[in-house]
């Protein structure tokens, strides 16, 4: 037992360390240099292998459930392909969506990102040893991975939105017309000029065009009625955001637990 | 197979252990290290950083203020632009009042004005009385000059901001995304979308009734004071006169008995009253009535370069109040009641 929870420690510890450290060098160095991008990029090579670990291992299990050892089809429909495809997907929008939430984050809303990574880890695993007793790990893992997904996303994006309601502030440059407004959000985005920058900037210009909506959808608008829909998806939008520091820190955890704890299930 | 403990850890070959473990550390202690420097130097520390190691050609940092800079010079040219159509509106809403500064005086030098400045003073509504009969609709004039000269500060501003960034695009080469991206916004923005000033979310002037509330406040306390001196001044000669008046009705009354010698006495001492009010009030006006209109000129002009310093300042301040942060729960508070 205190070997097993001592993995669990080291898991969430190394996890918490590389994602943390990753993402605050990227934070701290995107005003100065595009090159502060090679910080997510090795945050989306765990992320990865993380999540491709768990879809092949469940997409195997399957594969040897329901097709036959002789069948040429078991070489074939290993469920590789699947599990990369997945993994992809999950890495090139969590990641990227990360990246975004914390080079454009309030102080406050970073400290929440730094709370929610080891607690996220932490439940995954947590969660995953207990669905081990009853579950065979290739199941288990993905159904820990979504649960804790729901469970500490669910209550993190509650915290977001509570942090949102109370400190955040629209900048009065949106008061000006859509514009000059978009224009004036993109150039708050600091950094050098590049794919990098101008890719943040397309962020900012989206929560601004949000917060633009917000503000000028008032009880005197014509458009009024649609202000409900603006609420939305701005809750949809932090939500989202707040998900993928979820899953970032889950894949991690896991990519930890591939590489420094034995694959065999225990006796 | 149940499953029961959490996968035991792995014995990871050495060299691997070393190096994952190497990693982490590495990453720790730069994020670390960077922190410590933004937390004891500020981002500035950083900028430093980044100059020693050859980054500083490629450091941006955000100039957000162009646009600002275009609306703060917009807004002073707008402001300059509707300074003269503001001292007249001002000059055209007053003229009523100075026109009718005689007949306040009038008033004023009549001995029931007397009374009723005597009697607001003491009440403390001079106000009443001075707002009827100087001001009349003034607040109703007041505010028709502010929504002109608001209407106007808006159209002027728009010009203004049109040319600012005309010229603005004009004089800024496209060096980097950046620029080119402010160009393409300023530029490809329908004319009307960039120049429109949405003066709707500052303050409007104040005018109207509240205006004219501070301005009759002001000058019934002047005249409150004024009264009340000359009201003290009276008192000796009311004293002399009362006592004869008081006498003569007494030694009048005296012929029908006793009782006529005490009715006698009280209405002598109110003709004398009068009559030396009447003698006063008319000596004050044949001495002081010139001086007193003057005063209340030069009162309604210190009022009307007030309000005219007011709205100078209110419209120079809107660029920047146009630029204040919003928080974002007070998008959903109620409206405010409307003012009066």
């Amino acid at each position: 037992m205190a070997r097993g929870w001592h993995s669990i420690a080291v898991t969430v510890a190394a996890g918490t360390v590389i994602v943390l450290a990753l993402l605050c060098i990227w934070r701290l160095l995107q005003p100065l240099t595009q090159g502060a991008a090679i910080a997510p990029l090795l945050l989306a090579v765990p992320v990865f292998l993380g999540t491709r670990s768990v879809q092949a291992a469940r997409r195997r299990a399957w594969g040897k459930a329901a097709i036959r050892p002789a069948s040429p089809l078991a070489a074939l429909l290993t469920g590789r392909i699947g599990a990369t495809v997945a993994a992809a997907g999950v890495t090139v929008v969590a990641v990227p969506l990360t990246a975004a939430e914390v080079a454009l984050a309030r102080p406050a809303e970073l400290w929440l990102l730094a709370a929610l990574v080891p607690l996220a880890g932490l439940a995954q695993a947590m969660l995953a040893h207990r669905l081990g007793r009853h579950l065979h790990r290739p199941w288990a893992d993905p159904l820990a991975d979504r649960l804790a997904l729901a469970l500490v996303g669910g209550v993190f994006v509650g915290l977001h939105v509570w942090l949102d309601w109370f400190t955040a502030t629209l900048p009065g440059y949106l008061q000006l017309p859509f514009a000059p407004a978009m224009q004036q959000a993109m150039a708050a985005v600091p950094g050098p000029a590049g794919p990098v920058t101008a890719a943040l900037q397309a962020t900012q210009a989206g929560d601004a065009a949000r917060m633009w909506l917000l503000l000028h959808l008032g009880s005197d608008s014509p458009f009024a009625a649609l202000r409900p829909l603006v609420v939305l998806l701005h809750l949809a939008m932090s939500a989202l955001a707040v998900l993928s520091v979820v899953q970032v820190a889950i894949s991690v955890r896991q990519s930890c637990e591939d590489l420094l704890v034995d694959g065999t299930e225990a006796a | 197979m149940t499953g029961t403990q959490p996968k035991p850890a792995r014995r990871p070959s050495r060299l691997f252990a070393i190096t994952f473990w190497s990693t982490i550390a590495v990453l720790a202690l730069v994020s670390l290290g960077l922190s410590a420097v933004v937390a004891l130097r500020g981002p500035a520390g950083l900028d430093d950083l980044a100059r020693d190691i050859g980054l500083k050609p490629a450091i941006y940092r955000p100039a957000p203020t162009e646009l600002e800079r275009l609306f703060q010079q917009a807004g002073d040219m707008a402001a300059t632009e509707v300074q003269g159509l503001m001292a007249a509106q001002l000059d055209a809403a007053f003229a009523v009042a100075h026109a009718a500064v005689p007949n306040y005086a009038d008033f004023h030098y009549s001995v029931l004005g007397e009374y009723t400045e005597l009697a607001g003073a003491v009440l403390g509504q001079v106000e009443g009385e001075l707002h009827r009969r100087l001001f009349g609709d003034l607040d109703t004039r007041l505010a028709e000059a502010a929504a002109r000269v608001d209407a106007a500060y808006a159209q002027a501003f728009a010009s203004a901001l049109e040319r600012k960034t005309a010229e603005l695009l004009a004089a800024t080469p496209v060096q980097d995304e950046l620029d080119a991206a402010m160009v393409a916004l300023l530029g490809k923005a329908p004319a009307r979308m960039t120049v429109t000033a949405p003066i709707g979310a500052t303050a409007a002037l104040l005018g109207g009734t509240a205006a004219v509330k501070v301005m009759t406040g002001v000058m019934a306390k002047k005249i409150a004071s004024k009264v009340a001196i000359k009201a003290a001044a009276k008192g000796t000669a009311k004293s002399a006169g009362l006592l004869g008046g008081s006498g003569a009705g007494a030694a009048i009354g005296s012929a029908v008995g006793p009782v006529g010698t005490v009715a006698g006495a009280v209405i002598g001492a109110g003709i004398a009253w009068f009559a030396t009010d009447a003698v006063v009030v008319n000596l004050d006006e044949y001495f002081n009535r010139a001086d007193f209109e003057a005063e209340l000129h030069a009162m309604i002009d210190d009022q009307r370069d007030l309000i005219l310093r007011d709205w100078t300042a209110a419209l120079q301040a809107r660029p920047a109040e146009l630029m204040q942060d919003v928080a974002l729960k007070d998008l959903f508070a109620p409206a405010p009641p409307p003012q009066p």
